[in-house]
């Protein structure tokens, strides 16, 4: 508001005899002294002349005012001219001043002033009461739903606002600065992020909060918000992962059909990343590393599903945190039960049949126990012939885990969880020819046990510590004709994972952490130096092991101290995630030299250092679009099968792999996210089979292989918005390896060129949800047979190979669709569904075999069109 | 395995078990429909390093078996890498590593390389200084090493029309205990080929002996499309008993031979392609059924016999389809 203002410019008390004259601004006492000056007790304002204020003209006028000795204004002058105008409307406003007289020697006199009028236009502020200047909204991140009653506190001001049914919130009069913003509720994990107010703006928000997993305690969570640390990471939460068409419901199956994982071979339920051999990617629950994620055959994970809360797959470049493999990591948490009253599920299909209890003690004290048990090798048995898994082996497996939690204090809490799996193959294939009579009986198992300790400490830091111990079963004894092969392990697993995470300044986090593990491992193996398999054999589907027999019984003892540092730093849109890695490595071994009669074996110990430097960036150039890159060396100790002195090489060391990885995401809605991610790997120090006729002693495996892989991924991803979530993933990969320095370089064995799913799942109204899966990827590399030559004693025709994975087997496609209904009664649930894989009964091959000349080749296929209908019961 | 119709509730899971059997992949090995080298025998099956062996071979042809075989003799000498399944190395299909030892002929005579424990078996050269030692083959389940015994044979089908015997030979018992290697060496007899009887074929007819050894076999009609059920019958003395040395254990256990017959025909239908006897059973014979063809003509079929330690024996005949 524009506004013209007075402004007595000085007061100038002139006496002199009755009339004051002033020369200048100064007073001028003519006879006597003034005792008093005047005083304005009225003014007015001057009228601001139209036009002038209209174009924004402003002006001073100086006056001479005479004052009488009753205070009123006598004779006024322009003393110094503002423009005509403006020395009208002053000198007509001035004549309407009253003032009150000044006195000489202490009497009421008349005087004459200088007095300079203003003419200014300025903004005049206006308080209007409290003002709003930092709101917003607050709405859960999955389905967009307003959220009521969340506590928005802005910790260093101490004061706070709670969401209404709109979400929405608001803070009047919030001071200029950078705030810290804290976000919690029941059923909320708690968040803090930082919010800048500036001068004279409202800042408005919108948060995204992801509601707590049934159960999950304020203890458990962490405080900070979370921070991508890995480079390249897909999350998927339990609730997606649930409704993928061809996991039968397994959440820990979505896994296969993630950016950058390959299709594993059929029924071997294996995890190919980024062009890794599958022992390379590492599966850890809570931290602690699991031989397996899914029983043999691929067909269920080996953790029950409703014990995860999330996955996470990182195919390269993670964190220091972890480390021991050279592949991917996928890390799988299981989440808190509910904190009240007695839950639980039963489900069950064609497969097998599961269930889960929870019961809650008291709020804080609760426990679960989950168990499952297949039946498919009876059910088919009933359905078909009594010989069908004398054909094709049908696994069955169990599994069970039992979980305790118990929240200590505030924010802190201690959990003891227990996981077992146990898988049973066996297969006997009768024949007249002693020659082809064939058996096989396979059993593996594991068990773990961990206690995690949490806590969430006053000044925001957190610690985190996680002992545990396991133990390794593996028996598998087979025999082809008269060559038996016999192989079976014990390890012993111990480890603790401790870490603590602080904000060291408003932009630096700091964790430093200790990531101990071992194993003490007894092998004991007869049989041919080619069974098992290794990635490189050439072999061809169903041809005999070679018939050398030998044997070995070995232990070692394998360890590693992982010590860790990470600092996430963040300058504004960047943020940085340096991170080493010091590991020293312990290599144990009882025996250096295959056994010579009764003399006493030889044993080692070996110590291998590597300091491996980690670093994940990313820059957020706006709000939708960021970069990111990582980069990281890993190393991971040989297996204890390979360190054998008859069956592999006890001098065996580390393997190395240097990852880097860049790209870019971009946001195209609030769900809606486009992922680019190119990507290179390099191997060394690889573990391969001697190419040697004659291999020296103990030396059956060498250590001079080197590999590559490079590609990119493109991931357009749909969360779950209004009932809809899906995503559609490429991968284009080449891996390859070079398994001694004078060999070609070659495909690895499980290449997969390209690598496409597309999936979807949508709810329809009145608790029916549906989705569909297509998959396409390359065939995997195989070798030719070229010629073939006949072994008379054998029998059998030999057969000669072409160049080493120079053909491919064709191409996959899978179209899987999924459905299922809900029904919601007062006390308990009922889900129904059908999955349904290979809707277009398309002939996958998975194998090529040969005639007995290898003349003619066909190929296996894989699963016709296969629906899997089962139920389940949650209350 | 069949499908029963009353479940096919659960059919849709099981299918992808089922339909996970082997494909077709055309005429079985039984069937020659071309010249193929079916047997080599060397007289006798296990000799020691320098001692002479009497090679011959069975060759068969849609017309019968070839009388008279132009086969030339190798022995080869390039060693397979532990990796590598095959029992002998692809590079012995090539002429600069094998050493003749006669044709072009049916038969040869040579005698074991001395050197072939060396190449082949569980002896190794003496180290150079500061060299690791080479790491010595692996026997074969019942202790056995092999020399290759290369034959190539004019018009025969498979790479290079080659073929391979192999040649057991008698080596020292490796890493073995003394005393062990005392016992092995009083106990453990040579090989010797099995011996085929008789090969008896049952028919509508009652039995007949259509292979008898020392004289000559009855013959056999057959109508067309008729099954025929051929036992074939070796002595008692064909599955014999030996030593071996258990690796693990490091001491003697006794085992028994397998016998095995293959079964070739030139027409009709074997039931399976090989049949036998494992060392656990007492039998002294085995049978297969074979359907006649359903046009009518001469048929000649052949079995072969081997035991477990690389003996053999084999025997030919024809069946008369009759309409």
């Amino acid at each position: 508001m524009r506004r013209a203002v007075a402004f007595l410019f000085i007061a100038l008390v002139i006496a002199g005899g009755s009339v004051a004259r002033a020369e200048d601004e100064s007073a001028q006492p003519a006879a006597g002294q003034i005792t008093k000056p005047p005083k304005l007790s009225k003014f007015i304002e001057a009228v601001y002349p139209e036009d002038k204020k209209a174009a924004g003209v402003t002006s001073q006028v100086l006056l001479s005012i005479e004052i009488g000795d009753d205070g009123q204004v006598g004779e006024v002058e322009v003393l110094q001219s503002g423009g005509a105008d403006f020395d009208t409307s002053a000198v007509k406003a001035a004549k309407q001043f009253v003032f009150e007289p000044a006195e000489i020697d202490g009497k009421p006199a008349p005087v004459k002033i200088a007095y300079r009028y203003e003419f200014k236009i300025e903004e005049k502020i206006f308080s209007l009461g409290p003002q709003i200047n930092f709101e917003g909204v607050i709405l859960e991140r999955f389905k967009k739903r307003p959220l009521e009653g969340v506590t928005v506190k802005l910790k260093d001001l101490d004061v706070s606002a709670v969401t209404g049914k709109d979400g929405a919130f608001a803070f009047t009069d919030v001071p200029v600065g950078t705030h810290q913003v804290e976000l919690s509720g029941a059923n909320l994990i708690t968040v803090a992020t930082e919010e800048n107010i500036e001068k004279s703006k409202k800042r408005t928000v919108k948060y995204f909060l992801e509601e707590k997993e049934v159960g999950v305690d304020e203890e458990v969570v962490v405080r900070a918000a979370r921070i991508k640390k890995e480079a390249v990471e897909t999350t998927i939460r339990t609730e997606e992962a649930r409704r993928v068409p061809g996991t039968q419901g397994d959440t820990l199956k979505v896994v296969q059909n993630l950016p950058g994982v390959g299709r594993s071979a059929f029924g071997s339920g294996q995890l190919v990343v980024w062009g890794s051999a599958p022992k390379d990617t590492r599966v850890v629950v809570d931290g602690v590393d699991l031989p397996a994620l899914y029983h043999v055959g691929g067909l269920r994970s080996t953790v029950n599903a409703d014990l995860v809360k999330s996955i996470e797959l990182a195919p390269g470049s993670y964190g220091a945190d972890y480390g021991r493999g050279l592949g991917g990591l996928v890390k799988v948490e299981t989440k808190n039960a509910e904190t009240s009253g007695l839950h639980g599920y039963v489900a069950a299909d064609f497969i097998d049949a599961s269930g889960m209890l929870s019961y809650a003690a008291t709020p804080k004290l609760r426990f679960e126990v989950a168990g499952r048990a297949s039946y498919l090798d009876k059910l088919l048995k009933v359905v078909t012939s009594q010989d069908v898994g004398d054909y094709v082996p049908i696994p069955r497996y169990d599994d069970y885990q039992a979980r305790v939690s118990l929240g200590l204090r505030k924010d802190e809490q201690i959990t003891a969880l227990f996981l077992a799996s146990d898988d049973h193959l066996k297969r006997t294939i009768y024949s007249d020819d002693p020659s082809q009579r064939r058996f096989e009986n396979s059993d593996t198992s594991f068990k773990r046990f961990m206690i995690r300790y949490t806590r969430l400490l006053e000044d925001g830091a957190s610690v985190v510590v996680t002992p545990s111990f396991g133990l390794d079963t593996s028996a598998t004894e087979a025999k082809f004709g008269s060559v038996p092969t016999k192989l079976s392990s014990t390890s012993w697993r111990y480890g603790l994972r401790a870490s603590y995470r602080r904000k060291l300044a408003p932009f630096a986090t700091l964790t430093i952490g200790t990531d101990l593990a071992g194993a003490v491992t007894s092998v004991s193996r007869v049989g041919s130096v080619n069974l098992p398999a290794r990635e490189g054999d050439v072999v061809v589907f169903g041809q005999p092991p070679g018939d050398g027999i030998n044997a070995d019984d070995w232990s070692t003892h394998i360890a590693s101290a992982g010590e860790y540092a990470v600092l996430e730093l963040t300058f504004g849109a960047l943020k940085l995630n340096p991170g080493l890695r010091l590991e020293p490595f312990l290599l144990d071994g009882s025996r250096m030299s295959p056994r010579v009669q009764s003399l006493p074996p030889v044993g080692y110990t070996r110590m291998e250092f590597v300091a491996d430097p980690r670093l994940t960036a990313s820059y957020a150039l706006t709000k939708r679009l960021s970069f990111n890159a990582g980069f990281g060396v890993y190393h991971q100790p040989p297996d204890p099968d390979s360190l054998s002195a008859v069956f592999g090489n006890p001098t065996l060391s580390l393997e190395k792999a240097v990852h880097a990885n860049g790209g870019t995401s971009f946001k195209l809605t609030g769900t809606l996210t486009l992922e680019l991610v190119g990507f290179y790997k390099k191997l060394s120090d690889l573990i391969s089979r001697s190419s040697e006729s004659s291999p020296p002693l103990a030396r059956a495996l060498t250590q001079d292989g080197v590999g590559r892989i490079y590609g990119g991924q493109l991931l357009l991803r749909q969360e779950l918005f209004k009932g809809f979530f899906g995503w559609i993933t490429y991968s284009l990969i080449r891996s390859e390896r070079k398994d001694h320095p004078t060999s070609a370089w070659r495909l690895f064995d499980y290449d997969q060129t390209h690598v496409f799913a597309a999936l979807a799942s949508y709810q329809f109204a009145k608790g029916w949800e549906g989705g569909v899966r297509f998959r396409y990827t390359s065939g995997v590399p195989l070798t030719p047979v070229v010629d073939a030559f006949y072994d008379a004693r054998g029998d059998q025709y030999q057969p000669v190979f072409g160049a080493r994975n120079s053909e491919r087997l064709a191409s996959f496609m899978s179209l899987d669709a999924r459905i299922e209904r809900t029904l919601t009664f007062q006390r308990y649930k009922v889900n129904l569904f059908l999955d349904v894989q290979n809707l277009t009964n398309r002939k996958n091959p998975e194998v090529v075999i040969y005639n007995y000349d290898y003349s003619t080749r066909k190929t296996i296929s894989g699963l016709p069109i296969l629906a899997v209908a089962g139920g389940r019961v949650e209350f | 395995m069949s499908v029963r119709p009353s479940r096919l509730a659960f059919a849709l899971a099981s299918l992808s078990f089922v339909f996970a059997c082997k494909p077709d992949l055309g005429e079985p090995q039984t069937l020659v429909r071309s010249r193929r080298v079916l047997a080599v025998r060397g007289t006798p099956p296990e000799a020691k390093p320098g001692e002479s062996v009497s090679y011959d071979l069975l060759v068969a042809s849609p017309e019968g078996t070839v009388v008279e075989p132009s086969a030339q003799w190798d022995f080869c000498n390039a060693l397979k890498p532990p990796a590598d399944n095959n029992v002998v190395t692809y590079k012995c299909l090539g002429d600069d590593v094998v050493t003749g030892i006669g044709g072009p002929s049916k038969t040869a005579t040579a005698n074991t390389p001395k050197d072939a424990c060396f190449n082949f078996g569980p002896e190794i050269p003496s180290p150079k200084p500061g060299e690791q030692p080479q790491r010595p083959r692996d026997p074969d389940v019942t202790g056995g090493y092999y020399q290759p015994v290369r034959v190539k044979v004019e018009g025969t089908s498979g790479s290079d029309d080659a073929a391979f015997g192999l040649e057991r030979i008698r080596c020292n018992l490796a890493n073995a205990p003394v005393d062990v290697v005392a016992d092995f060496g009083k106990r453990y007899q040579a090989n010797q080929n099995p011996q085929l009887q008789t090969v008896r074929a049952v028919a509508g007819a009652g039995p007949v002996d259509v292979f008898r050894l020392g004289e000559s076999g009855a013959s056999l009609s057959v109508k067309a499309g008729h099954e025929v059920t051929f036992r074939a019958q070796w002595s008692a003395e064909s599955p014999e008993s030996f030593p071996v040395f258990d690796v693990q254990a490091f001491n003697l256990s006794d085992v028994r031979e397998s016998l095995r017959v293959s079964w070739f025909s030139t027409e009709g239908e074997f039931e399976r392609e090989r049949t036998g006897r494992s060392g656990e059973e007492s039998e002294l014979f085995t049978e297969n059924t074979w359907m006649a063809p359903t046009q009518r003509g001469l048929v000649h079929l052949w079995v072969v016999l081997r035991d477990s330690r690389g003996g053999v024996d084999f025997a030919a005949f024809d069946v008369n389809v009759t309409e």
